[in-house]
């Protein structure tokens, strides 16, 4: 490159320092425009920053070549080394370079340097990583160099001011719901959010991590609703029903979040599912967990002192059931979108696995079988006279018993009615809804 | 993703057609890229709408976008910009709605000449709003049945409703209604494959 072009990249990569510099910035573009009128190339609008299209070949030329040549391929070298005096010109090169082109590794591991020997600030690094995620909505190396910058910047902040961690975890569901908003089926967006959630829970102690999970639920329960055919979001809406606390004595308060009666949710289904079973009983707030659980599994637990479990498996049941009917009303509306069916399959799993648990058993290579416990579980469930008795009696029954309580058998018929139902429909996923079903769960004799 | 990014009403007049009102949801695309973007919509659906009959009703995809173009027996027209996962029957069941609405609200001596300052409808933006969410629009479909009869004609791509020998990158290139700044837009769009409808 000549002379005259090096000039004109140095003039445009100080402004567009400058312009990085400006708070708050939210957006970049590349715009495209062919023409070279003598103007910047750097366009400033409503806090998005944006470069004219015919300058970005020649600025990330030079800014690439520079970082390689001076900064990268001799790292013994006195003056390639990151110091007061060479981190000012690194991070003019980088930063253009990193817009243009967030893919490359080797940028981000220089900035990781950067950070570690303390020259970013990290607030600012969040904002840059932001700008590079809006544009590349996609681009992971960006995503795990924020959880990099995060890490650090806790490990370097022992003593927390109170609001530090929810501002964090804020920040970053907001900028997952941007990349996720602005790409369909984004992975690393969701990712993003997955290691989010754990943080927030590793961070328990400084923040209600309670209250973070049930709001993600309701956010992923709404944003599932509007994209139908995209897994990555319900595999994450599956990550955030396994992270709910369901022992929480805020759980009304979930339910009223959901706006949905859960409990009036799990008779309506048993109802609609087969007319026969109709509950004499209905269930309303007062009636306790154990009775429900005693219609449910055809077993009377009275007097059980084990009441954590029914009331862990209760809730289960009922979110459960809430997922199930809410995705049977998908089904039925949206049509033919496979991502519904493969949430639809872990539902069912997850159903016929609280089944298994409470009976004490698990799938082993295809075949039921009486779930191994420690010596420990076994003292505690000895404990309960109640308990070490239904254990006992589990194992004395052939293990397809609990084929025949009424959980089932209502769960089934559900199965069967929507597979008909879609079928008419011409959906070809139910087939293999029911394949599923009766393959790989090993419900072919009790179909 | 469930959602709209335009509707459009149109009157397709004999040579062409002219745009008399429209609505758009830009908000996931760049600032720097929404007004090549909304050019591109309205140029798009003029285009449909002139090469749509009179009293059909189309529904064709291109990449991750649906086009969903109605045109009356008596010239009115509309257009639906949606992803694909918008259901095609509630989005037909809405713009027949709007034309509806149109009609009672405009009388039909201004369509061949309206233009879109002229006319006095102001509905648009709010059921772009109110309708992202098609649950909301399907209590409409239960009470409109005459949608069974016209069929609804798919077409996976829009080299399907072009006429023959045809070609997009032709329509873009020799019509005045887009700018430098949008055909170059286009031109890049095409090249990486992304956040445009072709």
């Amino acid at each position: 490159m000549d002379d005259f072009h090096n000039g004109l990249v140095e003039k445009i990569i100080k402004e567009l320092d400058s312009a990085l510099a400006k708070s708050p910035l939210t957006e970049f573009d590349i715009v495209p425009v062919e023409s070279t009128k003598n103007k910047t190339p750097v366009l400033y609008v409503n806090s998005s920053v944006a470069l004219e299209s015919w300058c970005v070949k020649h600025v990330y030329n030079y800014c690439y070549g520079d970082l390689i040549e001076d900064f990268l391929t001799h790292p013994k070298r006195r003056l390639s080394r990151v110091s007061g005096l060479t981190y000012k010109r690194i991070m003019l090169l980088l930063n253009p370079t990193l817009l243009i082109n967030p893919d490359v590794t080797t940028l981000w591991n220089k900035r990781r340097e950067l950070m570690s020997k303390r020259y970013l600030d990290w607030v600012a690094e969040m904002t840059f990583t932001r700008l590079v995620l809006s544009r590349k909505t996609k681009c992971n190396d960006a995503f795990s160099y924020r959880r990099f910058v995060i890490e650090h910047v806790m490990r370097e902040t022992p003593e927390r001011p109170p609001h530090f961690v929810s501002t964090i975890l804020e920040d970053e569901f907001d900028v997952c719901t941007m990349t996720a908003d602005k790409c369909p089926n984004n992975y690393h967006s969701w990712d993003h959010r997955r290691w989010t959630l754990e943080f927030a829970s590793k961070y328990r102690a400084e923040i209600d991590s309670t209250i973070v999970f049930y709001n993600e639920y309701k956010f992923i329960v709404n944003w599932t609703a509007r994209h139908v055919s995209d897994y990555s979001c319900f595999h994450y809406r599956q990550h955030c029903l396994k992270k709910l606390n369901l022992l929480d004595e805020r759980w009304p308060v979930f339910e009223k979040m959901l706006e949905a009666d859960l409990r009036e949710n799990v008779q309506k289904f048993i109802e609609a599912s087969d007319p026969a079973q109709k509950t004499n009983k209905s269930f309303k707030k007062t009636i306790e967990d154990e009775d429900i659980i005693a219609y449910l599994f055809d077993y009377a637990p009275n007097d059980c002192s084990c009441y954590t479990k029914f009331y862990e498996t209760c809730r289960k049941i009922e979110i459960y059931i809430y997922e199930l009917i809410q995705n049977t009303d998908f089904l039925k509306f949206y049509k033919y979108h496979e991502a519904l069916w493969y949430h639809r399959r872990f539902i069912v799993s997850e159903i016929l696995t609280t089944m298994y648990d409470f009976f004490e058993i698990e799938r082993v290579n295809g075949k039921l079988a009486r779930k191994k416990l420690t010596p420990d579980q076994l003292e505690t469930l000895q404990k309960c006279q109640k308990c070490g008795n239904r254990y006992c009696e589990v194992a004395d029954k052939e293990l397809d018993w609990v084929y025949n309580c009424p959980l089932y058998k209502i769960l089934i018929q559900h199965e069967k009615a929507v597979v008909a139902d879609r079928r008419k429909d011409m959906d070809r996923h139910a087939g293999r809804h029911e394949n599923y079903l009766k393959c790989v769960h090993g419900l072919a004799a009790h179909y | 993703m469930v959602k709209i990014y335009a509707l459009a009403v149109l009157y397709k007049g004999i040579n062409s057609a002219t745009l008399l009102k429209a609505a758009y949801n830009l908000q996931s695309f760049s600032i720097f890229q929404r007004g090549s973007v909304q050019e591109f919509m309205v140029f798009v659906s003029k285009t449909i709408v002139e090469r749509t009959q009179q009293a059909s009703r189309q529904s064709v995809k291109e990449g991750e976008y649906m086009l969903q173009v109605y045109v009356r027996a008596d010239n009115l027209a509309a257009v639906l910009i949606s992803d694909h996962e918008y259901p095609n029957r509630v989005a037909h069941t809405l713009i027949t709605k709007i034309l509806d609405d149109f009609t009672a609200v405009v009388p039909a001596t201004q369509w061949p000449t309206g233009t879109e300052d002229r006319i006095d409808f102001h509905v648009l933006p709010e059921y772009l709003t109110k309708y992202q969410n098609p649950r909301e629009a399907d209590a409409l479909t239960k009470i409109q049945n005459d949608l069974d009869e016209t069929k609804i004609i798919l077409h996976d791509t829009i080299k399907a409703v072009l006429e023959r020998g045809e070609k997009l990158d032709d329509v873009v290139a020799k019509t005045e209604s887009l700018s430098m700044q949008s055909k170059l837009f286009y031109k890049t769009a095409r090249k990486t494959n992304s956040c445009c409808n072709f």
